[in-house]
Order: C-alpha cells, then sequence, then structure tokens
C-alpha cells in the first residue's frame, strides 16, 4: 500500500495546492481544486499516518458506524422547537414566493 | 409549478427539520447557533422551492442549502478554524489520552478531533444515510474526494479509539495492526 502512495506522490501533478492556505481551501475554493486533483490529494493534504489506503476490516467499520449512528440519533430525537414549527406557518401564511425568487 | 404551494414538499420540508436541525448541530457545536442556521435555511428553501428539480432527493437538496448558508456565514465572520495538520495533531494528541474505553461519550470526543470536513462527510455518509454520489452533491466535490474523506474519519476514529479501547476490538485490531488490513469498501 505504501508503494502505491509514492507512486501517487511521485506522478502528483497538483502538488500546488500543498502550498495554499486552509483558508482559501475553506472559501470554498477547495472543490475545486480538489475535483481537479482527487487522485494527488493523499499526498498533499493527508497526515502521513492516515493514508488514504488504508481501508479498515467491515467488522470494524460497523462498529464505528453503529456509535456514529446513537451519536447522532441523540440529535435528531430532540424535539423540534416550536419557533420551527411557526416559521413554517408563517411561510405558508405569506404562501407565495414570487416565481423564482431568490 | 410553484414549488411553495406544493403541499408534499412542505410536509417534506417539515419531516427534515429534525434532521437538519442535528446536522447543523454537528457543524455548529452550538445549539443556538444551529437553531439560527436551520431557520435561515428554511425560508432560503422556502423562497426557492420553485427551484427544486423534480425526483432529485429533496433532503440532499435542503443539506445541501444549509451547508451554503453554514459556509457563506462562516466566511463573512471570518471565523474559519485554521485546520492545518498540526494543530489537528495536537488536539488528537490530547484526546488520544483521555479516551479510555469506547462509549458514546468518548466516541463524541473523538468525533470532535475530526477535521470538519471529514466528519460532515463521516456524518452524512454514516449517519443520515446520505449514499457518496448525494454527499458529493451536497458537498459539491469529487465523489472520490467524498469516499477519502470517510475513509480517512473511519481510520482516525479507529486509531483514536484504539488508544486504550484496542480490547474492545480484539488484539488485532490495536492501533497499527488496523492499517494493515487491506479491506476495501
Amino acid at each position: 500500500m505504501s508503494n502505491e502512495s509514492e507512486k501517487q506522490q511521485l506522478k502528483s501533478p497538483a502538488k500546488s495546492i500543498a502550498g495554499e492556505t486552509s483558508e482559501s481551501r475553506l472559501a470554498g475554493s477547495d472543490m475545486m481544486n480538489e475535483q481537479q486533483s482527487t487522485s494527488a490529494r493523499s499526498a498533499t493534504t493527508d497526515q502521513p499516518h492516515a493514508g488514504e489506503d488504508v481501508y479498515l476490516p467491515l467488522e470494524l467499520q460497523g462498529h464505528l458506524g453503529r456509535h456514529l449512528r446513537s451519536v447522532y440519533r441523540e440529535l435528531t430525537d430532540q424535539p423540534v422547537p416550536d419557533k420551527f414549527l411557526k416559521l413554517l406557518e408563517q411561510l405558508k401564511e405569506t404562501e407565495s414566493p414570487p416565481e423564482g425568487s431568490k | 409549478m410553484t414549488g411553495s404551494s406544493d403541499p408534499c414538499l412542505q410536509k417534506q420540508l417539515i419531516a427534515a427539520v429534525p434532521n437538519l436541525r442535528a446536522f447543523a448541530i454537528s457543524l455548529c457545536r452550538d445549539v443556538d447557533k444551529a437553531d439560527d442556521l436551520v431557520q435561515e435555511t428554511l425560508i432560503k428553501a422556502w423562497k426557492s422551492l420553485s427551484k427544486y428539480t423534480e425526483g432529485t432527493n429533496f433532503k440532499a437538496w435542503l443539506f445541501t442549502i444549509l451547508r451554503n448558508t453554514y459556509f457563506s456565514e462562516r466566511r463573512k465572520a471570518k471565523r474559519e478554524v485554521q485546520d492545518t495538520d498540526g494543530e489537528l495533531a495536537g488536539r488528537l494528541a490530547v484526546h488520544g489520552e483521555q479516551l479510555g474505553h469506547m462509549d458514546l461519550q468518548d466516541f463524541k470526543k473523538a468525533l470532535e478531533t475530526l477535521s470538519d470536513d471529514q466528519k460532515e462527510a463521516l456524518i452524512l455518509v454514516g449517519a443520515e444515510g446520505f449514499s457518496y454520489e448525494e454527499v458529493a452533491e451536497i458537498c459539491g466535490c469529487a465523489v472520490g474526494t467524498i469516499k477519502s474523506r470517510v475513509n480517512r474519519a473511519r481510520t482516525r476514529l479507529a486509531e483514536i479509539l484504539s488508544v486504550q479501547g484496542a480490547s474492545d476490538y480484539g488484539p488485532e485490531f490495536a492501533t497499527g495492526a488496523v492499517s494493515a488490513m487491506p479491506f476495501r469498501v
């Protein structure tokens, strides 16, 4: 596996994004950059110990997935604050955003 | 079609609120901010219902709006957290020591050590159940990018949680051994 990532690193055409600031990546430009250089990303943005070619055993993935869903369910199970339902009611009453409005 | 008068979409909009809110909380890490974000998302979604393309995933469409709203607000507020490797590694070290047995609290802490990109991708795929393709749409990036973010998120979690909790999986899953296993999904 390490060979594979070395190869990727060698043929990486997009070394330049490694030099970009996090800020510009967060500012939304990362989408384009990453699209252009998906194959080069492991060589540029990954930490050395978290190689892209490492895949976890399915059993462990399942284990993590169950925990993730439990944690997330605590959030989705929270009662929806009334204000959202009221808001939607209000929106419904005002109805009809003009066609094509932003 | 006047989207806003479509009762079916209205119902779906209401039904999606708990999920939008959960995702917002995990993005903002703050319930009040998350509620503001959801509110803004609902208003925007309502106003642009006519732009929703029927037949596409409505929930994914809503998540896209929420996410875009979040990031444009964040840009405005200039509150970007620099997600440099060093900083992340620092946070990792602290959390790694604090983690013991793998329970939900530990898992939550571990989740918070992920980069925003990774956490978001993992939640959308693993908890919300979106396909990689849908998440790529939501996040505006390539499918391969999402796959690798999810994969790195899982690997990272396993690394963190196996610091002291390796016995939960058996010895073969202890740190190090995990990364030697070539399973692919």
